[in-house]
């Protein structure tokens, strides 16, 4: 039986709008294939041993909540960028994919990042907010769908975006990148949660720990239809499909 | 002239609307302001003897409400949002629908529930002697933002309102930090005993980790210790950093169990026994807050208790009809809320159908990512009770697929199209009770095919929890 070892990042800190969801689905989705699936959770000041972790995920929080884990993020810095050079998957969302960047410049000054990832923040006047399609650049292309809320704005210094905005915001509001793809980084602004609306994606990072761990690539297929409709729901709203 | 104008034309708009059947309570507030912006002031300063505005997420209609019954039974004339529209714009509304032509009313009260986004805006306008703060938990966050947003505007808003004494739920550290921030005059209520009537979910609250907005202290950053803990964020709470907690409150309370009621003592030798059928967590915390409000307009103890006796809670709270079986109805908007309603359901050990409408209007959120910070899985507990899963709305699929991941099997789930098909399937399935659950857009249309179909039973209400 596979095994892979999830971990989650400040759950206690970085939880905003559902997005603890992507847990659960990484883990069904684990489980419906007779995959077992650990979930590891790493809070301020917690010790763990970081080469065991075959997915990261790090969600968002309020500003406050964000700011203490920046914190003690920088003294984990080491292991996540040695994961991530070592072809980790790790997802981010919102916050927590500012939160790797080089900086976040707020309005009452620039906010250090994790420096993984070559890209910057800056806060915006608008928030950002409303249904969200994104049009993965992937192999194969695929739309993800989800929900957006932020005021900060993403600029990607060269690196390539997860996708290209079809309906929404993206990155920046002008751009129209979405999000970032370096190494099996994920970085995204998309809640909804994102993972059990867009399954392929969800898929795509149990693909990666296992081609990781096992150097297996094949994954069973799993019914999908409920996921499908939830989907069309929002590719309906946002006239992509009639 | 243009304000005789603006009420006249609300009022003719109130009037098409039920008579067309809506309860267009937020639409003809809308028009008025628009004619006419200043219309809150007029209103507001014709009020005789006090203004009260009850805030925050959960409970603000069933306070509201209570406050009102008890100002009623004490002989007064009140004007109140009622019916829970409390926008600016339903603000608004209450007035006009007290007031005559030339927008003269005669009220000695005005007690208004306010939506806690709105509180800065509406404080502009209205110089309130009580402001009552229930609790803060998330709701519709693509409308409010974070949390600690909204506590910011209204700690800026309460500094042009130092007049306004504020009543504050002392078990809601974030509550309780937004008050310390503010020079108004301050009075606490909290309660007293642990929580645990016949519900044992409610105290230590082990399995629902999900949820925990405030825990860290909001004056250090640093982890708040919990002496007892009741949900939320609410408990005996301490900051072992920087000595921040749980204010000694003025008004505390205990649920009594033989027979049941609430129990009240507070300052000024103040005592009070409260029955108001079942209490549970929720109507606890609702029913002394408005408590501690009537005491502070001393209003005498034997009006309180018999305002009361006569207080029915508001429509889809927890409300019962009968078709087929019994049904029981309940508004859901946030995951605080959800969870204490999946709780309350799992006491009950008849078999069951449990039927769940979500929409996606901006009177519930847009988003409704709220479904995954809501703990579904508490129905793993007693899924074998349950026959089936009903899920309508806009977003039943994302329903559906919140139970899915939660760990229902599928063919335990069922869409229904429309609200009279799910309550369809509800009544025909072979279950002894139905459990129906839907949010605020949802509320007044599936309710009024309950009420159709609905065989009379007496106006018997459970508690709210929501």
């Amino acid at each position: 039986m596979f095994q892979i070892t999830i971990c989650h990042l400040y759950p206690e800190l970085l939880n905003l709008y559902g997005d603890t969801g992507n847990i659960t689905a990484l883990v069904k989705r684990c489980q419906w294939r007779n995959i077992q699936a650990n979930v590891v959770k790493y809070n301020v000041g917690d010790h763990i041993k970081f080469t065991d972790i075959d997915i990261f995920f790090i969600g968002g929080g309020a500003d406050s909540e964000q700011g203490i884990a920046s914190s003690d993020m920088n003294k984990i810095k080491p292991y996540l960028q040695q994961a991530v050079e070592e072809c980790k998957a790790l997802l981010a969302i919102c916050g927590g994919y500012q939160l790797l960047g080089k900086f976040y410049h707020t309005r009452q000054g620039p906010i250090e990042g994790l420096g993984i990832l070559d890209l910057h923040t800056e806060s915006g006047e608008k928030r950002l907010v409303g249904n969200i399609v994104v049009k993965m650049t992937a192999e194969k292309p695929y739309f993800l769908v989800g929900f957006e809320n932020h005021t900060g704005r993403t600029f990607l210094h060269g690196l390539k975006p997860l996708g290209y905005v079809v309906s929404g915001y993206g990155n920046n509001g002008i751009d129209k990148t979405e999000g970032i793809r370096y190494k099996n980084v994920f970085g995204t602004y998309l809640h909804g949660p994102i993972l059990p609306k867009n399954p392929v994606l969800c898929d795509e990072l149990i693909r990666i720990a296992l081609k990781n761990k096992y150097g297996v690539e094949i994954l069973s297929e799993l019914d999908d239809s409920i996921e499908e409709m939830a989907r069309r729901h929002i590719l309906k709203s946002q006239h992509i499909l009639s | 002239m243009k304000r005789i104008f603006a009420i006249i034309i609300s009022k003719v708009i109130m009037k098409l609307a039920r008579f067309l059947g809506h309860n267009g309570t937020n639409f003809c507030g809308e028009a008025a302001v628009k004619i006419y912006p200043d219309l809150l002031e007029w209103f507001s300063s014709q009020v005789k003897k006090g203004i009260i505005l009850v805030a925050g997420t959960n409970g603000k209609t069933s306070v509201n409400n209570m406050i009102n019954a008890i100002l009623k039974e004490a002989g007064y004339s009140v004007v109140c949002n009622e019916l829970g529209a409390n926008l600016d714009s339903g603000i608004v509304s209450a007035f006009i629908g007290s007031s005559d032509v030339l927008g003269n009313i005669n009220a000695d009260f005005a007690c208004l529930e306010i939506d806690e986004a709105v509180l800065p805006k509406i404080l502009k306008f209205i110089k309130p002697d009580f402001i009552i703060f229930t609790n803060i938990f998330r709701d519709q966050l693509d409308r409010y933002c974070e949390i600690e947003m909204i506590l910011n505007k209204i700690k800026t808003a309460l500094k042009d309102n130092s007049g306004a004494r504020l009543i504050i739920n002392a078990d809601d550290p974030s509550l309780v930090e937004m008050g310390e921030s503010v020079p108004n005059l301050k009075y606490y209520y909290g309660m007293n005993e642990s929580m645990d009537t016949t519900d044992n979910h409610v105290g230590a609250d082990s399995k629902n980790e999900l949820i925990k907005d405030s825990i860290f202290c909001r004056r250090c950053g640093n982890r708040l210790q919990y002496e007892r803990y009741y949900y939320g964020q609410l408990g005996y709470y301490f900051c072992r950093n920087c000595g921040f907690k749980r204010p000694v409150p003025d008004f505390c309370a205990s649920i009594e169990k033989t027979p049941m009621h609430l129990k009240v003592s507070g300052r000024d030798f103040f005592r009070a026994n409260i029955f108001t059928g079942f209490i549970n967590s929720y109507t606890a915390y609702n029913t002394l807050a408005a408590v501690s409000c009537a005491a502070l307009l001393d209003i005498p103890t034997a009006v309180i208790e018999k305002g009361l006796l006569g207080y029915k809670p508001q429509i889809g709270r927890m409300e019962k009809f009968f078709i087929n079986k019994p049904i029981v109805f309940n508004l859901v908007k946030n995951p605080v809320g959800f969870n204490e309603t999946l709780k309350a359901i799992g006491q009950d050990n008849r078999e069951k159908t449990i039927a769940i409408g979500i929409n996606d209007y901006v009177q519930d959120g847009r988003d409704v990512s709220w479904l995954w910070d809501t703990n579904f899985e508490i129905l793993l507990d007693f899924d074998d009770k349950i026959i089936k899963y009903i899920v309508f709305g806009r977003r039943r699929h994302d329903m559906a697929l919140r139970l899915k991941y939660a760990g229902i099997q599928m063919n335990k789930i069922k869409l229904a199209d429309s609200p009279k098909l799910a309550v369809h399937y509800m009544v025909s399935d072979r279950s002894s009770v139905a459990y129906i659950f839907a949010n605020y857009s949802l509320l007044f249309e599936t309710r009024s095919i309950l009420k159709r179909r609905s065989k009379d039973v007496s106006d018997y209400h459970m508690p709210s929890v929501s």
